[in-house]
């Protein structure tokens, strides 16, 4: 590009500098917000993607009239003979409402002797020795459940009432690393006994199914087997939870809808504003310029580089903004959007996460929306005779 | 030149907070990498899917495990009422019109 004609763009917006700063600012603002609420968006989904593996291959649930309830212990010895499964394990968790704060914790029950688990205690529980805690009632919490309970003078135990109205006296043993939170925040994990008595459920009966199965391709087979032996059930597979993470922002109704009206109506005022025509001096400059000598081109590349000046500083400094309110202030405010009403608000460690893919779109749904809505009337007036123009 | 000073030194400030936010992020990123292995021994150990960023009602709780009809679990008429409803999107396979993949 011409250099000269650089600085000539330079100094043209200079000329009309307030004008222009509003415009960056405004311009800067709305690419803000728009890259502020997709990147959370695309971090706390990352954070799904991250743990999806760990989960089980399978999830059987037994459904009565459209509601999910407990299911017969037995289904499991069923399900492991279906060929392809090497395992197939009953869970017993559910929820815990705690009156005094007004939040429901998860309790699940864990068979803590098992191989896979002890590895995985060891590096996912601060401090937690198994042995200190053999002959007594214990569980291990998240760092929200901690909180709460220590907020209610419960600092090394917690009394659970169950619903026939007995009190439970359970220890604390461990906790979770506070880097898990946004996992294990309303976490309560006990001993499977345990997690029977307190939440009250039957030896015979159980919450799921949880299948292993080693092979991937073999899993859609077994989940149609189990639906074909138990036609009441609910089977999901990981694929499913899998699609179901890919869609669980609802971009399009409710408060994304909102505010991304907002977002592209004040962008499109600023684009109709702009696109509305010149004012009379700036239709007197490309009048002048052109008496001077300028072709038609010359104008149009000029008005080229200002608006495309304006609108790159404007969207490398959005992004930025962006990027540093959303992973290095960990998004205040606009993080509420996504917790709602939930009084058990974990500590968000949002993981780094940049889809280019997103910021590609930001790019096409502005940028060139807004140098088009400046070139346009610009060589619309160039066009013009010179001494038309500048009368 | 009054102005081009001025645009170098908003050129120079860009690039040099920009650095700055890279570096800042890169550092996050590593040590983000290292506490993976621990989020998914969590995750292992609950064996439960999706985040605890919302607890106030199980649809957004576990959203992927919840009910069909989670939407009306008080009353077949009562629409749902927390905010967070108005944020996350149920499972696909929970739409009417939808099947789960293995069928």
């Amino acid at each position: 590009m011409n250099s000269k004609l650089f600085f000539f763009a330079l100094d043209s917006l200079w000329r009309r500098g307030g004008k222009n700063l509003a415009v960056l600012a405004v311009f800067t603002l709305i690419i803000t917000l728009l890259a502020s609420i997709l990147l959370l968006g695309g971090s706390l989904k990352k954070e799904l993607d991250l743990t999806l593996d760990s989960l089980p291959d399978i999830t059987v649930q037994k459904l009565s009239a459209g509601r999910q309830t407990l299911l017969d212990s037995d289904m499991v010895y069923t399900i492991t003979s279906i060929p392809g499964v090497s395992l197939a394990r009953e869970r017993v968790w559910g929820y815990y409402y705690f009156q005094n704060a007004g939040v429901n914790f998860t309790v699940m029950g864990l068979d803590f002797f098992l191989p896979p688990y002890r590895e995985s205690l060891r590096k996912a529980v601060e401090d937690f020795d198994i042995t200190a805690h053999m002959d007594e009632d214990f569980m291990i919490v998240g760092e929200g459940v901690k909180a709460t309970l220590n907020a209610n003078y419960y600092t090394d135990f917690f009394n659970f009432i169950t619903s026939s109205g007995t009190i439970k006296k359970v220890n604390l043993a461990g906790t979770f690393k506070g880097v898990t939170s946004l996992e294990t925040n309303d976490v309560i994990l006990m001993p499977i006994a345990l997690a029977r008595e307190v939440l009250e459920i039957e030896e015979t009966l159980a919450t799921d199914i949880v299948v292993t199965v080693p092979n991937p391709v073999e899993i859609p087979t077994v989940v149609g087997k189990i639906r074909e032996v138990y036609p009441g059930s609910r089977v999901i597979a990981k694929e499913d939870i899998r699609s179901s993470y890919q869609n669980i922002f609802d971009y399009k109704s409710g408060i994304f809808l909102a505010l991304f009206i907002t977002v592209f109506f004040a962008f499109f005022i600023l684009v109709y504003e702009k696109a509305s025509g010149l004012n009379a001096a700036e239709r007197r400059e490309i009048g002048i310029l052109k008496a001077v000598g300028w072709r038609i081109e010359d104008v149009v590349r000029l008005k080229l580089t200002e608006s495309s000046l304006l609108a790159l500083s404007a969207f490398g400094v959005g992004i930025m903004l962006a990027l540093f309110y959303v992973f290095i202030l960990e998004a205040p405010l606009l993080i509420d959007l996504f917790s709602g009403y939930s009084i058990l608000k974990p500590k968000v460690q949002l993981p780094l996460f940049i889809d280019p893919y997103t910021i590609g779109l930001i790019f096409i749904a502005t940028v060139p929306i807004y140098i088009a809505a400046v070139i346009i009337p610009s060589w619309r007036a160039a066009v013009i005779d010179a001494d038309e123009v500048m009368r | 030149m009054n102005k081009k000073r001025l645009m170098t030194a908003f050129i120079a400030i860009f690039l040099i907070v920009a650095l700055l936010e890279a570096i800042v992020l890169i550092l996050m990123n590593r040590t983000q990498t290292m506490q993976e292995p621990i989020k998914q021994a969590a995750v292992t150990l609950t064996g439960l899917p999706d985040l605890a960023l919302s607890t106030e009602a199980r649809f957004v709780r576990h959203r992927t495990l919840s009910d069909l009809h989670a939407y009306f679990s008080e009353e077949g008429t009562l629409p749902e009422y927390f905010p967070s409803a108005f944020t996350y999107a149920p499972p696909p396979y929970q739409h009417a019109h939808a099947r789960i993949a293995g069928e």
